[in-house]
Order: structure tokens, then sequence, then C-alpha cells
């Protein structure tokens, strides 16, 4: 027993030259957590719960809280990442094939965020751009990130909040505010707004990858207080979004609209640019590149850990799979259905799988002792 | 062999990978259409594509294009067919409709720009009391081009002056909002100048009746809290007294009695009295100045809500406004008892300010 | 044919090689040095002189009667053939003998010391580095007068040899960087290196990329300043230049003129050239992006003005913008290659004749030429010159990608450039740094030049061992009123 825990119990982190400060995670996390799906999020909720959603992100970022507590819980306790607590709890075979789960979580998520861009690009900007160009040309992008390390990955994610700037441009629909659109509050019944807060998971989803990059963070257990900041400031950028989409739509107006927060932008209007919705479109590509980026990223570590292969030949195999089913992903539809997947696979992985997972770590240690 | 790959994949790169380009001087940018009726539940889309000389940017011209067919899209293409640069909708930013028009419904050409991911929600839209072609064809705006002028005269008039005015954002609010319904402001071709004459009032989409200019003054105040716009008022002597309204404030407030809900609304009006016909010291009289523009105030605002109720629409909201006052509110209820709804309006008017004389 | 002692035979095929062979009473003298390297004057008065005024020295008298200070006595011919090629004078006592005086009677030609030209400033000391590594290390020395303060001399380059001094306080340099630098240094295997911009290319972290990574100066009060915050400074024989290292982004676009003016004008004129350097990168990429993909994003206001100027211009943007920004290159190139006087003539007539026909004839738009003029203007407001030149090519791929695919082009290029930007490092320090990683405390001489209470501390990532500058306490007295 002693000499497998000490086979399993390597090293908590890798080499100070690849690891990140504590501070850097917010701005990881942060950056994780607030994809591109956002430009979608206040639709649906808005729908079921009206005036009320507003309450529904509350709820759903609390209940994020406690999964970033649970997962630090794991983290700390094991001192390595998910990849290696899959193999440490369930064995090589299975803890591989969990891992390779994920790897294709990962996968389809890079697969969706790009089509995703791709799309909003070629709905706003360019009907006639091929999807396999720009495919390419951001492939290429990410792969140059992605080979710079987890470092430069996480310095894309800085620069990527110069994006907010662009969420400031709300101020300018502030002209056409409803406040009567607020009240009357809790109108709806709590069963709705809990369904309601079911539909923000998606965009509240990101907080999973730090369980993958858990070792690259130089003093892990310092880093969680960090970890909830930027779950307190995504609840109060999302509290934002629905608000001004609340107090500027009316919800029968909402439901026609494809991309809400897209639609905002044609508000802003400055003296020199007159159509803003150009910039916020292309502008986009801040939200998409750094979570395709670590998302390859973390699957092609996993494969290399799985089958002790280089990273940087993974990488390119990887980026033609992501690239293969862009290409192969065409229309609404089948965009819907990925989204509505991906965001079912979010729902059980956050409050099933990882409880889960902080279960079996409390039974083990408690057998452990025991012994 | 793997430089000649690459260079293959950027050869089909630089290929195919462009997108079509829309070069600033080779296209037509619109900035203002008209809509008309047209016989066969046709639409007649007219266009003024400004025209610019070469190195003067003070003077544009406007050519009118104009053609009649189903859809509007369908329309430009086909008007294309007789430009040398073709046609692009994203700057339109006046829409006009005509009376008829308008009165069979103007959704399906609304729902056009807003599906539209260039064309801009500020748009501004308005009835024209004839036919909308008509009036794009008069030389209304010497040298300016008609589409900004239609632009400006609008947004001024709303920013700074007597009009209610909704932009396509907000037309499809209270269009598709419950419990309210929208309105339009009024163009009229007159002598060759435009002017607006009022505000037109719609049932859903359905043109139903317009509002003379003093009914959209005391609209405008009923809807927003305004900062500008004059009023003028004819006291009993026989002195007229003009007011200019240094801010007022509208509050609307939602009651209940046992037939229903009451709704209250309360206007205070901060005048300075501009201009005093006949009176040489106004302030001795701001009492009685006060009592007459607080009776016409009101006068011609009951009259307003009477008639909006008789007409069965609610431009001025106040179905949503007692939604969000009531808890489980329904849109078919209400809709019965707006007709018999106690609707106050109580006006005050103060006068902190008479210019620079007593 | 001239005796010759055997070992100098290969030096004497070379026709400034004299040696000639002075008899004395007791043996014969052989003297031998480069005509070309020599100071005559050392030569007759130091050497000649007592030689022939006593012609009975033993060898060791002679050594002590020559009256110069560098000179000493080798056996090793390796060395003495490299002392000889540096301007020394050998004196080999007897045929036979294996043991040489060398007495250095270097002539150094070169100019005396001048005012900058490439980073002139108005206020400030207005010395310059010149060719000769002695007289450079002669202007940071004066600066420098501190006993930590080293200078560590190498030779690099098979044929050149030349001298590489490398400059460095001991306790504030961090040693990492300086093993480091003298590590690349010393790996370099190039014949020739004729200047110290030769050897930057060399030893920096990725030559492949654009932007430099060691700033090249040529102001002595600038590399002292550098080597007091814990840079180490590389000067080398027969440059004008001195480099230092490791640098970030932020410190190429910092003029030390910055440190000499009042801390407020300095930040706002910080801020200038910064905000032009992005004017320079972005301005020409957005006309074309915005003209051939946007033009409807433009305010109505506006709009008459641009397609007026444009109507009759029979290129499209991108072919205007390549026009007309290739012109200012051509015209900077030809300035640059020609004399002062005419180099200025031609700037005149190219700019202002050139740019006014240019517009007359239609061939580009009144509002391009502006914003071509303006952001060449921008790119020239950064004080290194590598990193202007950096900026002025910076520009080309975003006019292609915007041309491409217009402002989405503009941001995957940016994004690109970011990426760039984040795997460079120089002397394995982040390039970005102190933005990423973020560095708080650094911030404080980045974008705005604070006053000089704020610099109490040297920057954290030039891991110096001595982070303090001066106590922080004695910075910020507060005194009451009227106290």
């Amino acid at each position: 027993m002693n000499t497998l825990w000490e086979r399993y119990n390597m090293k908590s982190t890798e080499p100070s030259r690849y690891t990140i400060s504590p501070y850097l995670v917010f701005v990881l996390i942060l950056t994780m957590q607030f994809g591109p799906e956002y430009i979608t999020m206040s639709n649906k909720p808005i729908q079921l719960a009206g005036q009320d959603a507003w309450i529904s992100v509350i709820l759903c970022g609390i209940s994020f809280h406690i999964v970033i507590w649970v997962m630090y819980r794991i983290l700390d306790r094991n001192g390595t990442d998910l990849i290696h607590i899959h193999e440490r709890f369930f064995g090589k075979w299975a803890g591989g094939a969990l891992n390779l789960i994920f790897i294709a979580y990962f996968l389809l998520h890079a697969c969706f965020q790009m089509r995703l861009f791709i799309e909003i690009i070629q709905v706003w900007l360019f009907p006639d751009l091929e999807t396999w160009a720009l495919a390419l040309a951001l492939l290429l992008l990410v792969y140059y990130i992605v080979a710079g390390g987890f470092r430069v990955i996480v310095g894309i994610c800085m620069f990527s909040l110069l994006r907010y700037f662009a969420l400031f441009t709300l101020i300018f629909t502030a002209e056409y505010f409803h406040f009567s659109n607020l009240s009357p509050v809790m109108d709806h019944s709590l069963h709705e707004i809990i369904k309601a807060s079911k539909q923000f998971t998606f965009p509240y989803l990101g907080v999973e990858t730090l369980l993958f990059c858990y070792t690259f963070i130089k003093t892990p257990k310092k880093s969680q207080k960090w970890t909830h900041l930027s779950n307190v400031v995504i609840t109060v950028f999302y509290l934002m979004i629905v608000s001004v989409s609340l107090l500027l739509f009316k919800p029968e107006q909402l439901s026609t609209e494809m991309w809400e927060q897209l639609t905002k932008n044609k508000f802003v209007h400055f003296p020199f640019i007159e159509r803003f919705e150009y910039i916020g479109a292309a502008s986009q590509i801040l939200w998409v590149i750094p979570v395709i980026c670590f998302c390859l990223w973390a699957s092609s570590r996993m494969v290399k850990l799985m089958f002790t292969v280089k990273q940087l030949t993974v990488l390119p195999i990887l980026l033609m799979v992501v690239f293969a089913a862009v290409c192969l992903i065409q229309g609404r539809s089948r965009m819907d259905a990925i989204q509505t997947m991906l965001s079912e696979f979010g729902f059980y992985m956050i409050y099933g799988y990882i409880p889960f997972l902080y279960i079996v770590d409390v039974v083990r240690m408690k057998a452990r002792r025991s012994i | 062999m793997n430089r000649l790959f690459v260079l293959l994949l950027g050869i089909c790169f630089l290929l195919t990978g462009c997108v079509k380009q829309q070069i600033l001087e080779k296209i037509t940018l619109a900035t203002v259409c008209a809509y008309d009726e047209a016989p066969n539940d046709q639409i007649e889309l007219t266009i003024a594509a400004p025209m610019f000389e070469p190195g003067k940017s003070g003077s544009v011209t406007n050519k009118l294009y104009s053609k009649v067919g189903y859809t509007s899209r369908n329309i430009l293409q086909s008007m294309n067919l007789r430009l040398n640069r073709p046609i692009h909708p994203g700057k339109i930013s006046v829409a006009l409709y005509g009376k008829e028009l308008a009165a069979k419904g103007v959704a399906d050409e609304m729902e056009v720009s807003s599906r539209d991911a260039q064309s801009s929600r500020k748009k501004y839209m308005a009835v024209v009391d004839g036919k909308a072609k008509e009036l794009l064809q008069a030389k209304f705006s010497s040298n300016e081009e008609k589409g900004m002028f239609l632009f400006n005269l609008l947004d001024t008039n709303a920013r700074t002056g007597l009009v209610p005015v909704q932009n396509l954002h907000e037309f499809e609010y209270s269009y598709m909002g419950k419990g309210m319904d929208p309105f339009l402001p009024l163009l009229q071709l007159q002598n060759e100048q435009v002017l607006i004459s009022g505000i037109a009032l719609f049932k859903d989409d359905k043109y139903v009746r317009s509002l003379n200019e003093k009914q959209m003054r005391v609209m405008k105040l009923l809807l927003e809290d305004a900062k500008h716009g004059t009023l003028e008022a004819k006291l009993d002597n026989g002195s007229n007294i003009a007011v200019v309204n240094v801010g007022s404030k509208v509050n609307y407030r939602v009651g209940k009695d046992s037939k229903g809900p009451k709704v209250a609304i309360s206007l205070t009006l901060n005048g300075e009295i501009l201009e005093s016909k006949g009176m040489l010291y106004p302030s001795q009289e701001k009492r009685t100045i006060k009592d007459r523009f607080e009776t016409d105030l009101v006068a011609t605002g009951t009259e307003l809500i009477q008639l909006f109720k008789k007409e069965g629409i609610d431009p001025l909201g106040l179905g949503d406004i007692v939604r969000s006052k009531t808890r489980n509110w329904n849109e078919e209820e209400w809709k019965q008892k707006y007709r018999t709804l106690d609707v106050k309006l109580n006006v005050k008017v103060n006068f902190p300010e008479t210019g620079i004389r007593k | 044919m001239k005796s010759v002692p055997p070992l100098w035979k290969e030096l004497s095929e070379s026709s400034d090689f004299v040696c000639y062979e002075h008899q004395t009473n007791a043996v014969s003298l052989f003297i031998g040095y480069f005509k070309s390297l020599t100071d005559p004057k050392v030569l007759h008065q130091h050497i000649m002189g007592p030689l022939s005024n006593e012609p009975d020295l033993s060898f060791d008298d002679l050594y002590r009667s020559i009256p110069v200070a560098e000179k000493e006595i080798s056996w090793d011919w390796d060395f003495i053939h490299n002392k000889m090629l540096r301007g020394n004078v050998a004196i080999q006592y007897g045929h036979q003998s294996h043991h040489c005086i060398l007495v250095n009677a270097a002539d150094s030609k070169g100019r005396s010391v001048t005012i900058p030209e490439i980073e002139f400033t108005v206020e400030g000391p207005k010395e310059a580095f010149v060719e000769s590594l002695d007289v450079n290390l002669n202007l940071i020395r004066k600066r420098v007068p501190f006993p930590e303060f080293r200078i560590k001399e190498l030779k690099i380059g098979s044929i050149s040899k030349a001298r590489v001094a490398i400059c460095y306080i001991e306790g504030v340099t961090n040693e990492q960087f300086l093993n480091t630098c003298i590590q690349r240094i010393e790996d370099v295997q190039f014949d020739q290196i004729t200047d110290s911009t030769k050897l930057q290319q060399m030893i920096e972290d990725n030559s492949n990329s654009i932007f430099p990574q060691t700033i090249g100066t040529e102001r002595p009060d600038y590399v002292a300043w550098a080597v007091s915050s814990g840079q180490v400074c590389v000067l080398k024989d027969g440059s004008p230049t001195a480099f230092f290292a490791p640098v970030s982004l932020g410190s190429f676009f910092i003029t030390y003129e910055d440190y000499y003016l009042p801390w407020i004008i300095a930040s706002i004129l910080r801020l200038i050239r910064m905000f032009s350097v992005l004017f320079s990168v972005f301005a020409t990429p957005l006309y074309v992006a915005v003209l051939t993909y946007h033009g409807q994003g433009i305010s109505n206001v506006f709009l008459p003005t641009i397609v007026a100027s444009r109507i009759n211009v029979p290129f499209p943007p991108v072919v205007e913008v390549l026009i007309m920004e290739l012109a200012i290159e051509l015209l900077r190139e030809a300035g640059a290659r020609l004399p002062t006087k005419i180099g200025q003539t031609i700037g005149i007539v190219g700019g202002i004749v050139l740019g006014t026909a240019a517009v007359e004839a239609a061939l580009t738009s009144n509002f391009l030429l502006i914003i071509v003029a303006l952001s060449a203007l921008a790119s020239f407001a950064t004080p290194i010159f590598r990193m202007s030149a950096t900026i002025r090519i910076l520009r080309f791929p975003f006019i292609f990608a915007a041309q491409l695919w217009g402002l989405l082009g503009i941001f995957i290029c940016t994004l690109a450039l970011v990426a760039h930007l984040l795997r460079l490092t120089s002397l394995g320090m982040p390039y970005l740094v102190p933005f990423y990683p973020l560095r708080a405390s650094d911030l404080y001489d980045t974008v705005i030049r604070p006053p000089y209470s704020k610099f109490h501390h040297r920057f954290s990532f030039l891991r110096s061992p001595k982070p303090v500058r001066f106590d922080k306490k004695n910075a910020n007295l507060k005194k009451d009123i009227d106290e």
C-alpha cells in the first residue's frame, strides 16, 4: 500500500519556469468561464423566468462557488491534477477511459467554439466566407499559441481581457432602458427560476479547466480565493448582461433574436463609427481563441501523459481533427444539438461527477485511516 | 515536398478565402427608403441614392429609384439593373411609409430590417400623409442629402423638440411588448417643404388615426420627462402667453379599487415665461397663468386618453405599467378592462423664473 | 633577403610589417612591428631612444630602460603575434632567443567624442560613444566610479578577434543574466564581427523575430543608467553602439531624455509616443478594412468627405495604400542614403511636391495622404532605431490581413502579434514584462515616467540581488503646512 502511494505521490507542481502565479488563475478562470456562449445566454432563461432571470444568475453563481470549493478539496488533498487523480482512484484502465472522455469533451468544446465564431462572422460580416478558410487561419494561430506553452496561453487570456472594453459599450443602450421591465419581482415560481438557473450552467462552465492545470500553478492552494473571485466577477458581469437584456427588450422581442448580445451592439454610436456591430462581432475572437487554445492544450497534454508521446506531435493531429469536425458542422440546427450536448455534459459533470469524485476521495481517505 | 504543400495550401487559401468586397465608392449607400402601397398586394419601394461629386464633399445630390414588387430585398436587387453601383441597404437611416400601406400593417417591412445584420436599430421610421414616394420626390432639402436631412429633422425634433419619436427598436418594443401600442411621427408635404404634422397612432402594426400638433405636444409630456418645447395658452383677458418647458416630470401611479386597477398620472411642469403678449408684468399674475395652463393640459390630456380608450389603443403603455405593478397580469383580461379603465390626470405647473424681466 | 627571426616569417609576408636588426655591441636585436598600427612617436622616442643611447644594454636593462608603462616579456609566440597585431612593438634579444619584450605603441586613430546624432536630446549630456573601446569604457567608467563595477573582456571572431567588453555591477546584476550573456558571446562562431549590431543579432534569444531583444544606444549616460539598474551592457571595440539586455518591450519606447524632463511632461510625451506606435501600426490597415469592407460603418458626417475624395481614384484602397506606404519608405530610404543636406531636399521635394501632385492627379485620396504621412511621422517617434524600423515593417502584414478579411483580419493579425510577443524572451526574461507576467510593483516606469521618489526599487523582473535603490521612507517625507 505504502509503495503504491509513493509511486503516485508525484511532484505537485511543474518546474517553476512553466508555472503561473496564483493571481493569474483569476485571469485564466475568468476567460474560460466567460466564453462566447454569453451572446445567447439571456434568451432562454428570460423565456422561462422572465424578469426574475437575474435571480437565477445569482443562484447559479452560488452553486458554482460550492463546486469550486469541492474541486479545491479534491485537488488540494491529492496534490495533483485530475488526469493523475483518475488513474489513482480508478486504476490505469478505468482512469484512462475517463481521461479519454474528457479529451473528447475538450475537443468537442473547441469545435463548438470555433464553429460558433465562424458562424457569427458569416452572419454578421461576410456571408460568403468559406468555413474552412477561417478555420484554417484560426487553427494556425491556435497552434502557434499552444506551441508556446501554458504561460503563453495564460498570456493570451490576459490580453483577451481587453474585450471587457466592448462590454462597456452596453452604456450606449441605457437610453432605451425601461425599468418597469424588472418588476414585479418574484412573479415566477421557484421551479421556473431553478429551471432558468439550469440554463445558466452552460455559460458558467469553465471552472473545470482548473482540474487540468492545477499542477501549473505555483502555489496552488493559494489560488482558491482567486477562483472564487473570478466566479464573483463573472456573476456580476452576467447579472449586468441579463439585466440589460431585460431592461432593453421585451421577452417577446428576445424570442426572435438569435444573438441578443450582438444585437445590443447595434445601439452603439460613436461620432466616427456608426456601426459597432462589425467590431463587436469580430471582437468575439477574443472570447473564442483563449478557450480553444486551452481546450487543445489540455487535450494534447492528456494524450501526452496517457500515451507518453510528445505534445508537439499530438497537437497537429488534434488540430486536424478539430479542423475536419468544424468543416463538417453545418447549419444552425446542428450547432444547437452540439450546444445541448455540451451543456448537458457540463451540467452532469459539474453537479454530478465532481461531487461524486469528492465522495470517492473522502471514502478513500477514511479507508486509509482505518488501515 | 513540405514547402510545396505549404505553397499550395497558401494559394488555395488566397483563392477561396477571399470574401466579397464592398469598396466604399463602388456601392450606392442609400440613406432613405420609402414604402408605398401597390396593387395586388405588392409594395412600391423608393430609395434616394446619394450622388457624390468628386472633390466636393459639400454638395450631394439625390437620385430616386422606384420599383414595384413583392419583397423589398428583391426590389433592391432588380434596382441594381439600373444602377452603375449596386445598392447596399445597410446605411438606410430613415424609413418612410405611405399612409395606405401603414393602414395595412408595417410589420413585414420592419421585420426585414430587424433581420438584416447590417441595418441599424436606431433607424427612424415615419408615416407620410399621402404617398411616401411623392414626399421623396419633392425638393425639400436644398443641397443637403435627403436621407440625412430627414434623419436630422426627426432626430433634432425628438431630442430637443416637441415630437415623440420612435425608432425601429422602440417601435418593435411597443409592437411586440404586451400592453402597449406603437406610434410614429406623421410627415406631410406642404409647399415643397417637409413638416412633422402630428403623430400616427397604431393598433398593433396598423395605422389607426393621427393626432394633431397640439395633442402631440401633450402626448410627449405624458410619455417622457422632457426639458424642451414650448407651450402656449390664451388667457381670458385675451393675452397670449408662451412658456418654455425647463423640466417636466411625469409619474404613473397604479392603484386598485373594486372594479380593477386604476391609474393616476401626475405631470409636473416647470416653465419659464418666454413671451407675454398684452401683459406687462406676468409675474404678478402667475396664479392665473398657472391655472390656465393646468386646465388646458388636463383638458387636452384627458381628451387624448379618452380617445385612446375609445380606439382601444395604448400608446402610453398603460398596460405595461399596470403589468409591472400587478402579479399574474393577463393581457386578454386587461384588454377588456382597458376601455373602462379609470385614468386620472393631475397637472401641476410651476413658474420659478420669468426670464430676466419681471 | 633581410634576416628575419624564423618565427616572424609568417608576419613578414605582409608588406606593412617592419622588421629590422639593430646591432649593438653584444648582440643583434630584432625589432618588429606593424607600420600601420604603431605610433611612430612612441617608437622613436621611447624605444629607439634608449636603444641608441646606450649600446651595451642587457636584456633586463633594456626592458627596464624603456619608459612605457605597458610593456611585458613573453615567450608565447601566439601571444606575441596577437599583441603585435594590436600595435605592440616586439624586441627580440638575439637571433635564437625565445622571448620578446612587447611594448605597446598602438596608434589609436579615430574620431574624438562628439555629440550623439541618432539619440540627440535637447537636455542632458552631449557625449556619444566613438569607435574606440577604451574611450567608450572611459565614458562609462566616469559615470560609474564604483568599485563593484566590473568590465569583463572577451575576444570573438576568428578573423576580427574583436575585443568585447561586458560591463555590469557585481551584486546588482543578476548572475543568471550575466552568465547567459557571457555564454552566448563566447559561443559566437563567426569570423568577422565588425560592429556590435552584428553581435546583437547573434546573441538574441530569437533571431528570427523582427523585434529587437536588446537595446543599442550611443549614449554613455543611458548605459550607466542601465548598468546601475541591473542590466548587462556589452561594448565592442570599433563600434560606437553599446547594447544592453535583458529588456522588455516597453523600454523601446523610452528615450533617455524622459529622465531629464520634469515627470509630468516626460509622462505625457511618453504616452504620446506609445499612442503613436499604435496609430502607426493600425491606421492604414484600418483604412483598408473600412473602405474595402465596412464602408457602412462610417458615420454619415464623414461619408461625403471620404467618398468625394476617393471617387476618382482608380485603384482599390489596398493598392492605393501600398503605393503610398512604399513611396514614404522610398523617401525615407533615399533620404537616409544621401548626405544630410541633399537628404533634406529630397524629403521636401518628395513629400510636398509628390504628395500634392498625387492627389491632384487623382492617384490617391487626400484623406489617405494625411493618414499615411501621420503614421510615417508616428513611426519616427520611436526612439530606438531598430524598433522604429520594426514598427514600419509591422504594418504591412496588417494591411494584407485587412485586405483579406477586413476587421476580422486585423483582429487575427493582432492576436498573432501578441502571441509572438508572448513567446519572445530577452536573455530568458519574458519580453512583455511587467504587463505579462504582471508585476504591479514594476509598473511605475513603463507607461508614464513617475517622479524619482517612486524609483526606490529596481525592477523586480531584473531579479537583482540588491533590489532596493534607496530607502523608501526618505523619499516621501510629508510636511505639515508652514513647517
